[in-house]
């Protein structure tokens, strides 16, 4: 007997090892692997004078479900002189426990499974088990994307459960073309992970290099997609991301439909979208519902939106400190009077506004919901109020701060770098003037340039210039033209998608191609 | 060493903003008509100049500091140390040049080194990222110039419809003035091409000659723009250009010349890092292992920069502004190159 056989497996070393006939030793060793863990439920049941058993865990299946899928009929089996082979052959072959079920020959086949929400059938004299899914844990009903809001799209967001996250994607995608590629990834959570694609769409290599990407995760468990995501980012030093993420099952449709992967995570309602543009911050799906010039003044507003929440109480400090002679001398006069009875400089009453405001945004997303309100009552109004009532803030600054920050709130997937830049700029600025904010936006600028993901640069379709793609960014055309184009990331100037991905699954995507 | 996949558009538009930026530091703007002249002439001249690195271009694949390692042995590496030198003066000079006026005009409250430091550290940072980077954040700047080009031309209006363009008179055109004014800016920019060909291949040429024409457009236009708002003023003036933005909106609610200056002090920072990006990729042309050729090459500029103004001697103009320097390295090399390449092909 080989040595593997005879050893006996444990909750570390338990995959490879096949299932044995007894089946009180196969229950003896799914607990022993499981640690004697308390959630396991083994229903042991004599079914025409064979013994068998049916495993689940508590609360991971439909109570209902077992009954009436499972445990009823299992014990209406009538067969005439019965054996395991006849009672096995019979439960596979005539029944149907659920639409997904299998039969396993290895432990960690039936582990995995019985953590999906399957229930598993060990015959006694059998070294086969069957598994079918009738998964009843409690989820979150299918609701409006807390991040992603808009007026005239659908209202429904990804949940936590990944299979019905991919019904979400397939119900808005009827065609064969739509591909998913499940698989368990991260060695302690095994966690499900869908790739989505079109297959007509995306360049095969993409895929492949994608999909090699993750299954050699190095991560014990993944809870979030922010685990992930710097495995699928080109690792450029860059402050934006070549990433972008979706709640929304419409937006990922329409970026599958652009030729970019799309990665589901169990567990978390967000979706990766690979490669991205840093031009999709400034678009929402009410863009394409809206009558298309009041769309472009959207997508304007939201452009400059960007510009004032990074740099508007920067280049106030700067413009107040260094350059008083730029701005108007009534307002001059005005902003002079304000700042008189403020003890502090401009760039800490800046700073101080601007952290204050990070405090109490990071206390309203923290604390209860029912808390989170008050917290902005009292943050916003009692304290801000009552600063500027004592003369620590003055008013032109708050309004100056509010104005970056409600603007910041337009392009909401971009918070995290508009804040550090926002931040930067006020330090800059009051250090060393608009000379200091230009240096600042050279490096934003760069840093955005120097971004790309999967040899796509982020900047593009505006550098490198596509203006094939510019009906989209520089305004938004109607349907008629935008419609039945055919238009995919890899049709951009400067994309070289294939040859990047086909360079890292060559290079087990090490270094950038480029390098 | 890392590839270029830059567009014809990116070099062209690259070109311009080496125009613009001359207009910028540019203080001579006393003869309207002698400025226009020696600039037509130089581009006539750098057009001559490059035509045996086009030709290359279209036979090669590759930079010329790439091919003249290849295939010139001691000679092409010692051509590399030419090329980095070249760019990495002309990159401290204009680093100084615009680190002393961006102090003198925007930001008293430093000394000249200070700004010049500031200016040469986000350099090294952009240099560090790429040519292609540079080139790639030139599409937006040239949406900017754009638009704040639309801003001075509405704020200046009147200036540009009053002025009487009797007064401007056709100057003789001389060869010797040619090798003047435009014409060491200029001329780095072509010799940037040296490097740029190496993502542009065959496209070279039409980015060469639109961006020449497009570096002279945007001098015609700025120096007009100039004349036509200060007027007499233009020859008391320190910049003119900067004088004649802030002339320019008088009539608005606000002065913009800040949103002027921070779009130029943007196409400094790109122009730099683009002559330290080439004067790296030189350098590891050279030195094949080493990695961080953008950050050697930033902080040989700086530190080339900070002695031009401590000792006020500019010893990085010295030696980029020589008209030999870019004939050797925009004509010379590649007509070596060419013989060689085609000495290959005979065998």
């Amino acid at each position: 007997m080989a040595e593997t056989e005879r050893n006996i497996p444990d909750g570390y070393n338990f995959a490879e090892f096949p299932v044995v006939p007894d089946l009180d030793e196969n229950i003896e060793n799914i607990r022993n692997i499981l640690g004697g863990s308390s959630d396991l439920l083994v229903n042991p049941i004599t079914i025409c004078g064979v013994r068998a058993a049916v495993l689940c865990f508590e609360g991971m299946v439909s109570g209902l479900n077992t009954v009436h899928m499972v445990i009823r009929p299992l014990t209406e089996i009538r067969i005439e002189n019965c054996t395991s082979e006849k009672l096995f052959s019979h439960i596979h072959n005539n029944m149907i426990i659920s639409v997904d079920s299998a039969v396993s020959v290895k432990y960690g086949d039936i582990i995995r499974r019985l953590m999906s929400g399957f229930a598993v059938i060990l015959v006694n004299g059998i070294g086969k088990a069957i598994c079918g899914g009738i998964q009843g844990y409690a989820m979150r009903a299918v609701k409006e994307p807390s991040t992603e809001g808009n007026i005239r799209g659908a209202h429904e967001g990804f949940v936590e459960i990944v299979r019905t996250n991919m019904s979400l994607i397939r119900r808005r995608m009827k065609t064969p073309l739509l591909r998913f590629d499940l698989f368990a990834v991260a060695q302690k959570s095994n966690t499900d992970v869908v790739v989505c694609y079109m297959a007509d769409r995306v360049p095969p290599a993409l895929v492949k290099s994608i999909k090699k990407k993750l299954k050699n995760l190095d991560l014990e468990s993944i809870l979030g997609s922010g685990y992930i995501e710097p495995f699928l980012d080109s690792g450029s030093p860059s402050v934006f991301s070549g990433l972008s993420i979706t709640e929304r099952p419409d937006v990922m449709c329409a970026k599958l439909l652009e030729g970019r992967v799309g990665i589901l995570i169990e567990g978390t309602p967000f979706a990766i979208v690979v490669p991205a543009l840093f031009t999709e911050h400034f678009q929402t799906l009410d863009d394409y519902n809206f009558r298309p010039y009041y769309a472009v003044f959207l997508r304007y507003i939201r452009y400059i939106a960007f510009f004032l929440a990074v740099f508007f109480p920067g280049i106030y400090v700067a413009a107040a400190l260094f350059h008083p002679e730029m701005l108007n001398s009534r307002l001059l006069v005005n902003l002079a009077a304000a700042e008189e009875a403020a003890p502090l400089s401009l760039m800490l009453e800046a700073l101080i506004t601007l952290i204050f405001y990070e405090i109490i945004r990071e206390a309203g997303v923290r604390l209860p919901k029912s808390v989170g309100g008050a917290v902005s009552l009292v943050g916003g109004l009692i304290i801000g109020d009552a600063a500027v009532s004592a003369g620590i803030i003055s008013n032109p600054m708050l309004l100056v701060c509010a104005i970056s920050v409600t603007a910041s709130f337009v392009i909401p997937s971009l918070d995290q770098q508009v804040t550090i830049f926002r931040i930067a700029a006020v330090i800059i600025g009051g250090f060393s003037g608009l000379f200091g904010i230009a240096l600042l936006s050279a490096v934003m600028l760069a840093n955005i340039c120097a971004a790309e993901n999967y040899g796509l640069p982020v900047m593009a379709p505006v550098s490198p210039f596509s203006s094939k793609a510019m009906g989209d960014v520089a305004v938004r055309l109607g349907f008629k033209k935008l419609g039945g184009r055919g238009f995919t990331v890899e049709q951009l100037n400067g994309a070289e998608i294939s040859e990047s991905a086909e360079y890292e699954l060559e290079n087990d995507g090490g270094e950038d191609h480029k390098n | 060493m890392k590839n270029m996949s830059i567009s014809r558009g990116q070099a062209i538009i690259m070109l311009t903003l080496f125009g613009v930026l001359f207009c910028v530091l540019n203080t001579d703007y006393s003869s309207m008509g002698k400025m226009l002249a020696d600039t037509a002439v130089t581009v006539i001249i750098l057009s001559v100049m490059a035509i045996p690195l086009v030709i290359l271009a279209g036979k090669c694949s590759g930079t010329v500091p790439m091919i003249c390692s290849e295939r010139l042995g001691i000679f092409g590496k010692a051509a590399d140390v030419v090329f980095f030198i070249y760019f990495t003066c002309a990159a401290g000079d204009v680093l100084s040049r615009y680190g002393e006026f961006a102090c003198e005009r925007y930001f008293r409250e430093a000394v000249p080194v200070i700004c010049t430091a500031m200016l040469g550290a986000i350099c090294i940072y952009i240099s560090h990222t790429g040519a292609e980077t540079v080139c790639r954040m030139s599409t937006v700047l040239l949406i900017m110039l754009v638009l704040t080009s639309a801003v001075f031309v509405f704020g200046g209006a009147d200036d540009i419809a009053d002025f009487d363009y009797s007064t401007v008179t056709a100057e003789r055109l001389s060869l010797t003035d040619g090798f003047g004014g435009l014409f060491p800016l200029g001329a780095a920019g072509t010799a940037v091409l040296c490097i740029l060909c190496g993502g542009l291949g065959k496209k070279t040429r039409c980015g060469l000659y639109a961006g020449l024409a497009a570096m002279l457009t945007a001098a015609v236009l700025i120096t007009g723009a100039v004349w036509t708002t200060l007027e007499g003023y233009v020859f008391s003036s320190e910049y003119p250009l900067t004088d004649s933005v802030i002339y320019a909106s008088r009539g608005a609610t606000f002065r913009n010349d800040g949103l002027f200056f921070s779009l130029w002090t943007v196409i400094a920072a790109a122009v730099i890092s683009l002559l330290c990006a080439c004067a790296g990729h030189s350098f590891k042309c050279v030195f094949n292992k080493i990695r961080y050729e953008g950050i050697i090459s930033g902080t040989a500029a700086v530190i080339l920069a900070i002695i031009s103004i401590y000792t006020e001697i500019p010893v990085c103009r010295m030696i980029y502004a020589v008209p030999v320097l870019p004939v050797f390295l925009v004509s010379v090399i590649p007509l070596i190159l060419l013989f060689a390449v085609k000495g290959k092909e005979n065998r």
